[in-house]
């Protein structure tokens, strides 16, 4: 039993030798950050704009807007910051960077007043419209970036080891749930592009003046504290959405675009995050799934007159992917390197190019070449229709709310088989061939097998999605899986965080979700994704959500995070 | 009666170069053998053939009377060899505890804990830092790691390559005499190593490698005194 003891006291060590209570060095920048976030929020309460028809009516006294709603909490936040460094909120200031939190939040509010004021000006005709409130919202978001630069409070214990009631740590994780899915809600009904943009830029502000406090941190260990009411959370969330939406299929059909894609990115997370394979051509197979379930769907156009029940047609789709991978993949996971990418990014061409001509002219009648096969008719399972709306409580279920539904369940299934990989036997022998390939092969780990088995898998739940969509899509062409695509989904693996779950799937909504909203700058957005590419690999190489080892493979010769890593790894096992 | 392990006419080459020019040895039950030579000798070359990671352009390697020269390396694990491989190869991302159970990734019953009690037990030091990063570790802490590792698939014959590179001489010691313990509680061992001295005082034979093949052998004592050893590897006149 001593060892135990040893093992706790050796993990608190970098705290625990330093005096628990020991008073914490308060900056001169605490009134600052008091009086900017103060403005702030009053500012929430005042007339912005002499025009009513800017960004909503910003033009009254006390009755806030939603641009201003996004102020107001931005100020409470930084009166959450200023409180916890001297004031009431103390104890919670023990563990926060108070300074780095007030001055990257005030950052980030004065980012998103210049673009209000921006917006004022291009749309009320000048900036003479701006009312005093806008200003003293700008003037109080600076003083807040003052206050943080001045120093408002050094944190003087480790926000991971500090830990709340249990009821209350779940309590935050589900209002954060709440709060994003009423976000997702709001965000997705907001037209004018202008508010939309603020509302990001604001979602943005927040996060950054959280992350700069260390608040995820903290965020980070009691999540995975409580993953499993976590992920619960989130899917009672996703389930929910469609009972928000009122019957209105404009934003359902957006959202289950966003899921077939996040699904498929959850496939080639598995591939790519969990055994290290870098698949360029990943949309064939869900291409392959998606021909294989029109070709069997029963529609008017079907090369084959053989009309299986769905279930047994999702099998056979996601076999055949499978078996396209194992062909692929048998020749080239031998070598290591890079041959699989371009073997891969090969395929996924072949893949295409082959759709394309199997059209009874350059070669066997199966796909219909470039006019593929349209008329898919509706899934029906077990006499359910998914074509018409059905209600639930009263409430109506749009036929893309139907699909929405299907595809996570579909979503459920391969997180349940991800998580369960990533924390098996095979599992590590995944991340062991990560690591070092030949050592795991003297360590008996068949590497060639498991490699393999990787690709193949992935193949499988691709394929397997891809009978689902082409039901969705009512028609499949071989245009809808070209390389774009595979590469989309690749970003949005690495910019949500490889081998997690969460990254990933935030990765997917960020990346479909954006381009559907922002159409008004549609053609600059392979620009602005680029760029966004680049700015990532720079500043936060392992993703939005990094996985605890990711992180360490980036930032291998940081010792704190190291002692970070061991702390929250011991907590696990005492939990 | 047959050796544990018969190693006979072995070449190896990397494209047209023999690293290993036909060497025959063979290793007997319970012993420690150890292959000692200067750098290019061949003897990792001939170690990392043995456990499959290379394959020999001819001769033959038998482990308890079966030809393992064409078999995978992830099978010959499973068969009772272990190779703690030269520079430890420890994964650094891993933490120490499951870089003890990948060393067991091969076994399918379900002995883990007890494999693990017993690797902890030979390296208490690998129990105080079971959840921390393994490429934190000091040079020395890693190769206590690689050898409890290898020990986890619970190998009767264990091959260990230059365990005693870069460490302090207390920790070579320290290295050493676990090599006696494995050896005492029934592990063949298979010795690869630099420092003849610390290698042959403990070694029941020994043989001596030069450019890739066998120029000297006998009990460990004998090679200890004999005076071409000397001169070559002890550093004396």
């Amino acid at each position: 039993m001593s060892t135990t003891v040893d093992r706790a006291d050796g993990a608190n060590s970098p705290d625990s030798s330093a005096p628990a209570p020991a008073p914490r060095a308060t900056g001169k920048g605490v009134p600052l950050a008091y009086a900017g976030s103060g403005l702030m929020t009053a500012s929430a309460l005042m007339s912005w704009c002499y025009d009513p028809d800017v960004l909503g009516d910003l033009t009254l006294y006390g009755n806030p807007a939603p641009v201003q709603l996004t102020m107001l909490v931005l100020g409470l936040l930084g009166l959450v910051l200023a409180m916890s460094a001297k004031g009431p909120l103390r104890r919670l200031g023990a563990g926060l960077d108070t300074s780095r939190g007030a001055f990257r939040l005030g950052l980030g509010a004065v980012a998103y007043m210049a673009l209000t004021l921006a917006a004022i000006t291009a749309q009320a005709g000048g900036l003479v419209n701006a009312d005093p409130g806008a200003w003293v919202a700008l003037v109080g978001s600076l003083v807040l970036v003052v206050a943080g630069r001045l120093g408002v409070s050094r944190p003087s214990r480790n926000i991971g080891a500090m830990r709340a009631k249990g009821w209350v740590e779940i309590l935050v994780l589900v209002a954060l749930v709440a709060i994003a899915l009423l976000l997702v809600a709001d965000g997705l009904t907001l037209r004018d592009p202008w508010a939309f943009v603020l509302l990001l830029l604001g979602v943005g502000a927040a996060a950054a003046g959280l992350a700069g406090a260390n608040a995820f941190t903290w965020l980070g260990v009691t999540a995975s504290y409580h993953s499993r009411v976590l992920t619960l959370a989130a899917f009672v969330a996703a389930f929910a959405f469609p009972l928000t939406q009122n019957g209105s299929d404009a934003n359902m059909s957006i959202a289950t675009q966003v899921i077939i894609f996040s699904a498929t990115a959850l496939g080639l997370n598995i591939v790519v995050g969990l055994a290290g394979l870098l698949d360029l051509g990943y949309i064939a197979f869900l291409g392959a799934g998606a021909y294989v379930g029109a070709i069997l769907s029963g529609s008017a156009f079907a090369t084959i007159d053989w009309q299986p029940p769905f279930l047994v047609t999702v099998i056979i789709g996601a076999l055949f992917s499978a078996l396209l991978g194992l062909i692929i993949g048998s020749p080239t996971l031998r070598v290591s390197g890079d041959y699989l990418a371009i073997v891969t990014l090969a395929f996924g061409e072949i893949f295409r190019l082959a759709m394309f001509n199997l059209d009874g002219n350059n070669g066997p009648k199966i796909t219909n070449g470039p006019n593929g096969i349209p008329a898919i008719p509706e899934l029906n399972f077990f006499g359910f229709d998914f074509g018409v709306t059905h209600h639930l409580f009263g409430i109506p279920i749009t036929r893309f709310s139907n699909y929405y539904l299907l595809l996570l369940c579909v979503i459920a299934l391969i997180i349940v088989i991800f998580s369960n990989l990533n924390n098996s036997r095979i599992g590590r022998g995944w991340v062991a061939i990560r690591e070092d390939e030949k050592a795991a092969d003297a360590m008996g780990v068949n590497v060639f097998g498991l490699k393999l088995l990787a690709f193949a898998g992935g193949a499988f739940l691709a394929g397997l999605a891809g009978t689902i969509k082409a039901h969705h899509d009512v028609s499949v062409t071989p245009d809808q899986y070209q390389f774009l695509e595979s590469a989309f989904l690749l970003a949005a693996v690495v910019l949500g965080g490889m081998g997690t779950v969460g990254g990933v799937l935030l990765g997917a909504v960020v990346l479909k979700l954006l381009p559907e909203k922002l159409r008004f700058f549609s053609e600059y957005r392979l620009l602005i994704f680029g760029l966004l590419l680049v700015l990532m690999m720079r500043f936060r190489p392992e993703g939005l959500v990094a996985s605890k080892r990711r992180k360490l493979e980036f930032h291998e010769d940081d010792e704190h995070l190291a002692d970070k890593v061991q702390t929250i790894h011991l907590e696990e096992k005492t939990s | 009666m047959t050796a544990m392990l018969e190693v006979t006419d072995l070449v190896v080459a990397y494209g047209k170069i023999q690293a290993v020019k036909g060497i025959t040895f063979s290793v007997e039950e319970g012993q420690v053998v150890c292959l000692i030579g200067t750098n290019g000798a061949g003897k990792t070359t001939t170690l990392r053939t043995i456990s499959g990671l290379l394959r020999p352009e001819s001769g033959s390697i038998t482990f308890e009377g079966e030809r393992i020269d064409k078999v995978p390396a992830h099978k010959i694990v499973t068969l009772g060899l272990a190779h703690s491989p030269e520079g430890r190869r420890i994964f650094p991302r891993m933490t120490v505890e499951e870089n003890l159970r990948l060393g067991a990734f091969s076994r399918t019953e379900n002995t883990q804990k007890e494999d693990l009690e017993a690797a902890y037990e030979l390296f208490p030091i690998l129990a105080e830092r079971r959840s921390q990063p393994a490429g934190t570790f000091s040079g020395g802490e890693q190769q206590m790691l690689a050898m409890g590792r290898a020990m986890m698939s619970r190998p009767r014959l264990l091959l260990l390559d230059e365990p005693s590179m870069g460490l302090s001489p207390l920790m070579m010691k320290k290295i050493m005499s676990t090599v006696r313990t494995l050896r005492s509680q029934g592990t063949t061992i298979l010795l690869v190593e630099q420092n003849a001295q610390a290698a042959l005082s403990l070694a029941d034979h020994g043989y001596v490698l030069e450019v890739g093949k066998i120029v000297l052998h006998g009990t460990g004592k004998e090679l200890l005194t004999s005076d071409e050893v000397r001169k070559a590897y002890l550093g004396e006149a």
